[in-house]
C-alpha cells in the first residue's frame, strides 16, 4: 500500500521537484479572462502562499484562481474539465488534515471571495449563503435577529462554510446541537464537468431523493459547493458556564461520562489539559490555575429553573468525581473569555513548539477517560509533547502532537505516536476523525476503519461523480480505490 | 534576523484573517499576516532572496502595521515586528525607494520643507486649480490625482507652528508643565485642532511648551530606515524629556506612541535608551491626561446642540497605548453629545501614515468600508484622536459625498467648556 506523501517541513514548496505541468498557456489565459488577472495567480510567491493550510502538509499548486461570483466559479470548473486540469477546492485554508493543499499540482480554486449572504428567511428559519462566507461572519450576521448557526468549529473566526461542509465540522456546541450535516438543508453544487446541480430543499422538486448528505464530509472530492441553504436556530435564552479544575486528566474524562449518563445534555463539554491551560494563561491572563492537570468547561443552556437544576447536578458530579474546584462564570465577559481561550487552543500551541499535528479521533463516551490516559502514556513512551483538548461531550479527542520542523527525529516520533493513537481509537470502537477529515493525513488508516466493501462503495461514488479524479486529487481514499492523479484506478 | 523566533511561533492557524484589514478587502492569502510571515520565513531559511525576489518586499510593504493580528493571535506572534525587521533588511540591500526618499527623508525629516509644501497646497486650493482636476475632460484620466486631491481639506489653515508661541502660560499659577509635541501632520493639517487643544489645556491651568521638534520618526521606522529614526529621536529627546516637564502630550496618537517607545527608537541596548527609559511614562495620550489629571467637570460644561458622535480608535492609541475608554468618557461627559458605537471601531482606517499614498487602491477600499460603518452608526460627527486618521477618514467621507465633521474628542470638550475660565 502507498503511504501518505512526505510533507515538506518549513521549506519552500516550489523549490522541490515538480511534475510535468498539466496547465497550458491557453488555460491560464482563459482563466485570467474569466476571473480577471488579479485573481488568477501564477507567480512563484503566490504559489508559495497557497501551498499550505493549517496542517503540516505543503504542496505547490501551479495556478491559484479566486472566482468572484458563482458564475465565474462554474466557468472555471468547465474550463478545467476541457483541459483536464486537477482542481483543489479551498476555503480559508484552515484544514488540519491537508485537505486544502494541491498534492498533485494543478489549480487551487479558492472560494474566499464568494462570501455573500443571499437570503434570510426568518419564517422558515433558513439562510441562503455563498459557500465562501466565514462561519463567524454568518454568526455575526444572524445575531441581531436572535439566531445562530450552531456548528461552531474552533476555527470559526477564519473557516468558511464551504470548508465546514467539506469536513462536516462539529465544534464546541456539537454535543447538544449536532454538527454541520444536521443544519444543511440543501446545496448548490458545481460538478466536475461544470454542471450546476441543486440538492435537498434547494432542488425544484424537493420530493426527489435528497443527496445533500452525500456531500457532507466529502472533502471537496465529489463536487464544489457554491451555495448552501442552512437551517438557523434561535439563540439560547439563557445559559450557565461552569469551569471545573482537576488534579488528574482521567478524572475530568470521568466527569464527562457521568454528566452525559445523568441525562444532562450540555451545550458544550470541553476538556483542556495542563499544558494547554498554561499556554492559554500565557496568552489571555485569565487567572487559570497553573498547577491544574485538567480543566473542564461546561456550558448548559435553556430556561431558568431547568438550568439551575442542571447546574446543581453538574456541580455535584464534578465534586463527586474529585474536582479540586468548580466555579460559575460571573458574567458574559468572563464566559466570552473562557470560550475565546478554548477556541485559541490550536494557535496557542505555537507558544510551546512551532509545528503541530492535530488529531481528532473519536471514541465512545464511556471510553473517553481511558483514551485520555492512554494518549498521556503514548506521549511519555515516544518522548513527544502531546497537548490534549477534547470536545469531550461527543467523545472527540484533539491530541496536539508538537514538534520542531527542523528536527526530523522528533517528527518521526510524532508520526509513530500518532499512528498508535489512531490504532487505539479504532480498537476502542472509535473513528479516525470527528471533523478534521481524512485529507492526506489519515489515508493509510482508511483500510483499518472501513471494510473493503465500504471503501469500494466510496470508490464507485467517486468514479461516478469525478471519473477523472480531478477534484481534490489524491485525497481521502487510498490509491487503489482512487481514480486520477495519485490514484491507481481507471474509471 | 533577531525576530526570527517570532516567526517560528506562527503555526498557520489563520485566525489573523478575521481581523486583518487588507485580508478583509482582498480575501487573498498574500494580504494576511499568515501569508506575510510565511514569505519572510522562507527568506530567512534562505529559500528566497531579496535581490532575486523583490516581490517579497512588495508584499511585506502591503502590511499596515496596525497590530490587529498581534492582539488576536493565540500565539501572540508580533507580525509588526517581523515586518519592520524585514523592511530594515530590505532597505539595507536596496536602499530607499524614490517615494521614500522624497516623502520621508526629503519632506518629513525637515519641518520647514513641510511648511513650505503647506503654502503650495493652500495656493493650489485657493487659486481654483483643483477645479481643473474635476473638469469633465480630464476626469477619466485623472482618477488617481482626484483620489489624492480628496485628502486636501477645504480651507486648509497655515501651519500651527506659526500661529502659536513656544511657551503658553496660564493666567494663574500652573497646575503642571507639559510639552505639547507638535507633530508633522498636526502642524500642517491640524492647526485648528492644535489651537483648540492648546487653548483648552491652558484654560485648565496647564503651562504648555511647544519646542521646535523634529518628526517623531515613526514614518521612517515603518520603512525600516533605522539610522534616520535614531537621528530624529536623538534630536527630540533633549527637547522634550527635560526635568521640569511633568507630561509630554500630543494630539497625534502616532507621535504619542512613538515617543513612548523612544528607548527602542534610539537603539534598545544603548546607554541613551537606559537614560530615557525611566522618563517614558511621562508621555501621555491627551484624552487620558484630560480625564485623569484635569478631570472632566461635566457640571461646568455648556450643552452643545444634540449630536450623535461615533469614535474611531486609531491603531497607535488603542493597540499601541491601550487607550480605549478615555476618549469615549470625554464624549459622554459633554452635554448634548451621544456616543454611538460604529461597527469595527477598532479596525485600522487604512491611513497608516503614508500608506494612503503608497497603496492608494487598498487604502481607499479600507477607508470606504470604514465610511460605511460610520454611516451605518447614524452618527453626525466623527471623533478621532489622530491627524493621520483624520486625514484618511476625512478624505474617505469626502469621496463618499458625506459632510460629517471630523473632530478630536478634546476639541468637542473644548467647544463645551466655559470660555476664558480658569481653574
Amino acid at each position: 500500500m502507498k503511504t501518505g506523501p512526505a510533507p515538506v517541513y518549513g521549506g519552500s514548496a516550489v523549490s522541490g521537484n515538480q511534475g510535468e505541468s498539466m496547465l497550458n498557456r491557453d488555460f491560464i489565459k482563459e482563466a485570467g479572462q474569466i476571473v480577471g488577472r488579479d485573481h488568477c495567480l501564477g507567480g512563484i510567491l503566490d504559489i508559495e502562499l497557497y501551498s499550505y493550510d493549517s496542517s503540516p502538509f505543503i504542496h505547490p499548486p501551479e495556478l491559484v484562481i479566486l472566482p468572484g461570483t458563482v458564475e465565474e466559479l462554474r466557468q472555471i470548473v468547465r474550463l478545467a474539465a476541457r483541459h483536464q486540469a486537477p482542481l483543489t477546492p479551498r476555503g480559508a485554508g484552515t484544514s488540519l488534515s491537508g485537505g486544502a493543499v494541491a498534492r498533485h499540482g494543478g489549480v487551487v480554486l479558492a472560494v474566499t471571495r464568494l462570501n455573500r449572504v443571499l437570503e434570510l428567511d426568518l419564517l422558515a428559519e433558513t439562510v441562503l449563503v455563498e459557500s465562501g462566507l466565514v462561519n463567524l461572519d454568518l454568526q455575526n450576521y444572524l445575531e441581531p435577529y436572535g439566531y445562530m448557526f450552531p456548528p461552531d468549529p474552533a476555527s470559526q473566526k477564519a473557516a468558511t462554510l464551504a470548508g465546514n461542509i467539506a469536513e462536516n465540522a462539529g465544534g464546541i456546541k456539537g454535543v447538544k446541537y449536532g454538527i454541520t450535516k444536521h443544519h444543511v438543508l440543501g446545496l448548490e453544487l458545481v460538478l466536475a464537468d461544470g454542471a450546476l446541480v441543486r440538492t435537498g430543499a434547494l432542488a425544484e422538486r424537493a420530493a426527489a431523493p435528497d443527496s445533500t448528505g452525500l456531500f457532507m464530509a466529502s472533502e471537496g472530492a465529489l463536487a464544489l459547493v457554491s451555495k448552501a441553504l442552512l437551517k438557523i436556530t434561535p439563540l439560547p435564552r439563557d445559559y450557565r458556564t461552569i469551569s471545573a479544575v482537576f488534579d488528574d486528566l482521567g478524572k475530568s474524562g470521568r466527569a464527562v461520562s457521568e454528566i452525559i449518563s445523568a441525562g444532562i445534555l450540555p451545550t458544550a463539554l470541553e476538556i483542556m489539559d495542563h499544558q494547554l491551560i498554561v499556554a492559554l494563561e500565557d496568552y489571555l491572563h485569565l487567572g487559570f490555575p497553573l498547577d491544574a492537570e485538567a480543566m473542564l468547561l461546561i456550558e448548559i443552556d435553556g430556561l431558568g429553573p431547568e438550568l439551575d437544576r442542571q447546574m446543581k447536578a453538574v456541580f455535584e458530579i464534578c465534586e463527586k468525581v474529585g474536582a479540586a474546584g468548580v466555579s460559575l462564570a460571573r458574567d458574559l465577559a468572563e464566559r466570552d473569555q473562557l470560550w475565546l481561550a478554548r477556541r485559541s487552543g490550536n494557535g496557542a500551541m505555537g507558544r510551546i513548539k512551532p509545528a503541530t499535528i492535530v488529531q481528532d479521533v473519536t471514541v465512545p463516551i464511556d471510553q473517553l477517560p481511558a483514551m485520555l490516559s492512554r494518549v498521556q502514556e503514548i506521549s511519555r513512551r515516544h518522548e513527544v509533547t502531546i497537548v490534549q483538548m477534547a470536545h469531550a461531550g461527543d467523545g472527540n479527542l484533539h491530541p496536539h502532537l508538537l514538534y520542531d520542523p527542523y528536527d526530523q527525529a522528533e517528527y518521526q516520533r510524532c508520526l509513530e505516536a500518532g499512528h498508535e493513537i489512531f490504532d487505539d481509537a479504532l480498537k476502542a470502537g472509535g473513528a479516525l476523525t470527528g471533523e478534521h477529515g481524512i485529507g492526506l493525513e489519515k489515508i493509510e488508516f482508511m483500510d483499518k476503519q472501513f471494510s473493503r466493501e465500504e471503501l469500494e462503495f466510496m470508490s464507485e461514488i467517486k468514479k461516478i461523480l469525478d471519473p477523472e479524479g480531478r477534484l481534490n486529487p489524491g485525497k481521502v481514499l487510498p490509491a487503489h480505490y482512487l481514480p486520477g492523479p495519485g490514484g491507481e484506478v481507471s474509471a | 534576523m533577531s525576530d526570527y523566533r517570532e516567526i517560528q511561533r506562527c503555526n498557520r492557524c489563520g485566525f489573523c484573517q478575521s481581523v486583518c484589514p487588507t485580508y478583509g478587502q482582498s480575501r487573498m492569502e498574500a494580504q494576511s499576516a499568515r501569508g506575510r510571515i510565511r514569505l519572510v520565513r522562507l527568506l530567512n531559511d534562505g529559500q528566497y532572496d531579496w535581490r532575486r525576489d523583490p516581490g517579497i518586499a512588495e508584499k511585506v510593504d502591503d502590511c499596515l502595521l496596525c497590530r490587529a493580528c498581534v492582539v488576536n493571535c493565540p500565539a501572540s506572534v508580533a507580525t509588526d515586528r517581523i515586518m519592520l525587521a524585514a523592511r530594515r533588511d530590505f532597505l539595507e540591500i536596496k536602499g530607499l525607494s524614490l517615494f521614500q526618499r522624497l516623502v520621508y527623508r526629503g519632506a518629513l525629516s525637515h519641518r520647514e520643507r513641510l511648511e513650505r509644501a503647506s503654502t503650495l497646497m493652500r495656493l493650489y486650493e485657493k487659486s481654483g486649480a483643483r477645479n481643473i482636476l474635476y473638469s469633465r475632460v480630464l476626469r477619466r484620466t485623472l482618477d488617481r490625482l482626484i483620489y489624492f486631491d480628496s485628502f486636501l481639506p477645504a480651507g486648509l489653515e497655515a501651519p500651527a507652528r506659526g500661529q502659536l508661541p513656544e511657551i503658553v502660560r496660564p493666567r494663574g499659577p500652573a497646575r503642571f508643565k507639559a510639552v505639547f509635541f507638535l507633530g508633522c501632520a498636526s502642524n500642517v493639517f491640524g492647526a485648528r485642532t492644535v489651537r483648540s487643544l492648546v487653548n483648552y489645556l491652558v484654560s485648565r491651568g496647564v503651562e504648555l511648551h511647544l519646542p521646535k521638534v523634529a518628526c517623531c520618526g515613526e514614518p521612517h521606522r515603518t520603512t525600516g530606515d533605522e539610522r534616520e529614526v535614531r537621528r530624529l529621536a536623538a534630536k527630540n529627546i533633549p527637547l522634550i524629556f527635560k526635568d521640569n516637564f511633568d507630561f509630554i502630550i500630543t494630539d497625534c496618537s502616532t507621535c504619542a506612541h512613538a515617543l513612548a517607545h523612544y528607548d527602542q527608537f534610539i537603539g534598545e541596548e544603548t546607554p541613551e535608551a537606559e537614560k530615557v527609559r525611566p522618563l517614558l511614562a511621562r508621555v501621555k495620550d491627551v484624552n487620558t491626561l484630560v480625564v485623569e489629571e484635569l478631570g472632566l467637570e461635566p457640571d461646568r460644561l455648556r450643552p452643545l446642540p444634540a449630536t450623535k458622535v461615533t469614535y474611531h480608535d486609531s491603531c497607535h492609541a488603542l493597540r499601541g497605548l491601550g487607550v480605549k475608554s478615555a476618549p469615549r468618557e470625554i464624549i459622554k461627559a459633554v452635554p448634548g453629545l451621544t456616543l454611538v458605537e460604529m461597527k469595527a471601531a477598532d479596525s485600522c482606517c487604512g491611513g497608516a501614515g503614508s500608506y494612503g499614498f503608497s497603496h492608494p487602491e487598498m487604502s481607499g477600499r479600507i477607508a470606504a468600508a470604514k465610511v460605511r460603518n460610520i454611516q451605518d452608526s447614524g452618527a453626525d460627527t466623527l471623533a478621532v484622536s489622530c491627524p493621520a486618521c483624520t486625514l484618511q477618514l476625512g478624505a474617505g467621507l469626502r469621496r463618499a459625498g458625506l459632510e460629517l465633521p471630523v473632530l478630536h474628542p478634546v476639541e468637542l470638550l473644548a467647544a463645551a467648556a466655559p470660555t476664558g475660565a480658569q481653574t
